[in-house]
């Protein structure tokens, strides 16, 4: 809920919510071309796989462009009193998100040829539970950063959720895990390297999603005292 | 006829006060993050400013002719000569002044070595009310900050920025306010020497503007940090409601026409601030000793002024 009376005096406090939420959507585009990527490549779709990995680049590059500008803004205006830094940090693990996303696709673009071992983790039901959970984990980052504009019991109810997500992928990265060591088929070890590095890297999108979480319980604890 | 000593010793005194008093001044309004130095400056001149026109004139006879009867002219320069040197050493050291103590203090030294007629009844009334004081600011930021606290809760961030943004200048200008008629008043009043009925206002308005040059010039907010971070960390609207409790807890001082320090409601309003909330951290060596040097520094004064006066 927002007071009405005092809309005349937070016009550019309110903007700078906005642009926190439009750049959330870039970030949130980021994920979901690396997801998208994911699925392309367990088919061995390389024109789409293509496609997707430069909207990955480029939803990075936008986010890091927009973080940029928004901290600017956000550090030289003199608004947002006592929380100010704690705004500032979350620009900062938010951007984390998009470049999780980023570095987890260059993995899967430096492999022109993945083998059979890769395409088999990539299209397992593992792997399309593992990035769903990422793709999760984003989504309730961004139902917490909408709660901005609801007032603190709905900010802090939605703070959870982000963590459950994170938690679920860090479950099914563990049965990615045993899949790729405990593989019967005696896979190429630089594949298997490859892929756990891979899942580390990915995984960091809910770590980093969860860190956000963990910026905004700060700042509300701080904003609403 | 006005003193010009003594109207010099009350301009030096309005300078340090203003240097002692910069984070409660400017300190704090700048230090919320939500305005600039401009702006702190304007709204603490102008709160000096209008609390010493307004309500100044009801402190310019609160302590020469109300505590004591008409003190000569060496004793109210040894009053003034006291407060600049505590004042100066307790800013020197970080702690904060209890300069309406040290007046009264130092004046009741010299009145008591000069064997002027003292009057109980008002000494009684300002001791107790020292007292009092603190608890009533408490008691007002305890209420105040759990309202701000449940009206905000189901408010966009933005729409509690907006408050705080409100609230910090609103009680910002109302502790310059306060500061202006009663610490300002009563160093105006004692420098055209209150018992002989000068007419203080002019005197009071130039100290409002001295208090704020010391604030500006000087002021970096030490002492603030002192009685403010290292005790408990407040959020903005704990600010707001320790220093509406404070501002008022004093107001009801300066209609009684008790010299107040501001600090020591302020320290109760933390305290009534802080046990609004369920969890509460307290540096209870710092609350302690900044108590213990309000209680101190005005029997130290009173010592000083007597036997100075004595010599």
């Amino acid at each position: 809920m927002k007071l009405k009376p005092l809309s005349f005096i937070n016009r550019k406090e309110s903007k700078v919510v906005q642009e926190i939420e439009s750049y959330f959507k870039i970030v949130q585009k980021t994920v979901d071309g690396f997801v998208g990527l994911v699925k392309t490549m367990a088919v061995n779709d390389q024109t789409e796989a293509k496609r997707l990995f430069q909207v990955v680049l480029d939803g990075e590059s936008e986010a890091d462009s927009v973080h940029r500008t928004l901290s600017m803004a956000i550090a030289e205006g003199a608004f947002f009193g006592g929380i100010r830094e704690d705004i500032l940090n979350l620009l900062e693990t938010m951007d984390n998100v998009a470049d999780s996303a980023k570095d987890a696709a260059r993995f899967l673009e430096s492999e022109e040829d993945l083998d059979d071992f890769a395409i088999s983790i990539l299209r397992s039901e593992e792997m399309g539970l593992f990035v769903s959970n990422l793709q999760s984990a984003v989504a309730a980052l961004g139902n917490l950063i909408a709660a901005f504009n609801l007032g603190k019991k709905e900010l802090l109810s939605r703070i959870p959720v982000v963590e459950e997500w994170e938690e679920a992928a860090d479950s099914s990265k563990d049965k990615l895990m045993k899949r790729l060591f405990k593989s019967p088929t005696n896979p190429n070890p630089v594949t298997v390297i490859q892929m756990r590095d891979f899942l580390f890297v990915a995984d960091d999108i809910a770590d980093y999603a969860e860190d956000s979480s963990d910026v905004i319980l700060v700042l509300a604890a701080k904003g609403y005292d | 006829m006005i003193d010009p000593l003594l109207v010099l010793l009350a301009g030096a005194l309005g300078f340090i006060f203003g240097w002692n008093n910069s984070s409660l001044l400017i300190g704090n309004i700048r230090g919320s993050g939500s305005f600039g130095a401009k702006a702190a400056v304007m709204v603490s001149v102008i709160g000096l400013l209008s609390g010493a026109v307004i309500e100044g004139p009801k402190m310019l006879k609160s302590l020469d002719g109300s505590v004591a009867s008409s003190s000569p002219e060496i004793g109210l320069a040894i009053t003034f000569s006291l407060a600049i040197a505590f004042t100066i050493g307790l800013t020197f050291l970080r702690l904060p002044a209890s300069f309406s103590g040290i007046m009264v203090g130092s004046f009741l030294g010299v009145a008591v070595a000069l064997r002027l007629a003292l009057n109980g009844g008002q000494v009684l009334l300002i001791v107790s009310f020292w007292f009092i004081a603190p608890l009533i600011a408490g008691l007002i930021a305890f209420a105040l900050h759990r309202a701000a606290s449940s009206l905000l809760s189901g408010v966009s961030l933005v729409s509690v920025d907006s408050f705080n943004r409100i609230a910090i200048v609103a009680t910002s200008f109302a502790v310059a306010f306060v500061l202006g008629a009663n610490n300002v008043g009563l160093m105006a009043g004692t420098a055209v020497g209150g018992a002989a009925g000068g007419d203080g206002v002019a005197v009071a308005v130039g100290m409002a503007l001295v208090a704020a040059m010391g604030a500006v010039t000087l002021g970096k907010g030490h002492v603030s940090d002192t009685i403010g971070d290292k005790m408990l960390s407040l959020s903005p609207q704990g600010v707001f409601a320790v220093f509406a409790g404070a501002a008022i807890a004093v107001i009801i001082g300066t209609q009684l026409q008790v010299p107040m320090s501001i600090g020591e409601s302020i320290l109760g309003g933390m305290l009534g601030s802080a046990y609004s909330q369920q969890t509460t951290v307290i540096n209870r060596r710092v609350a302690s000793v900044t108590l213990g040097m309000w209680i101190v520094t005005p029997l130290l004064a009173f010592v000083a002024g007597f036997l100075l006066a004595a010599v």
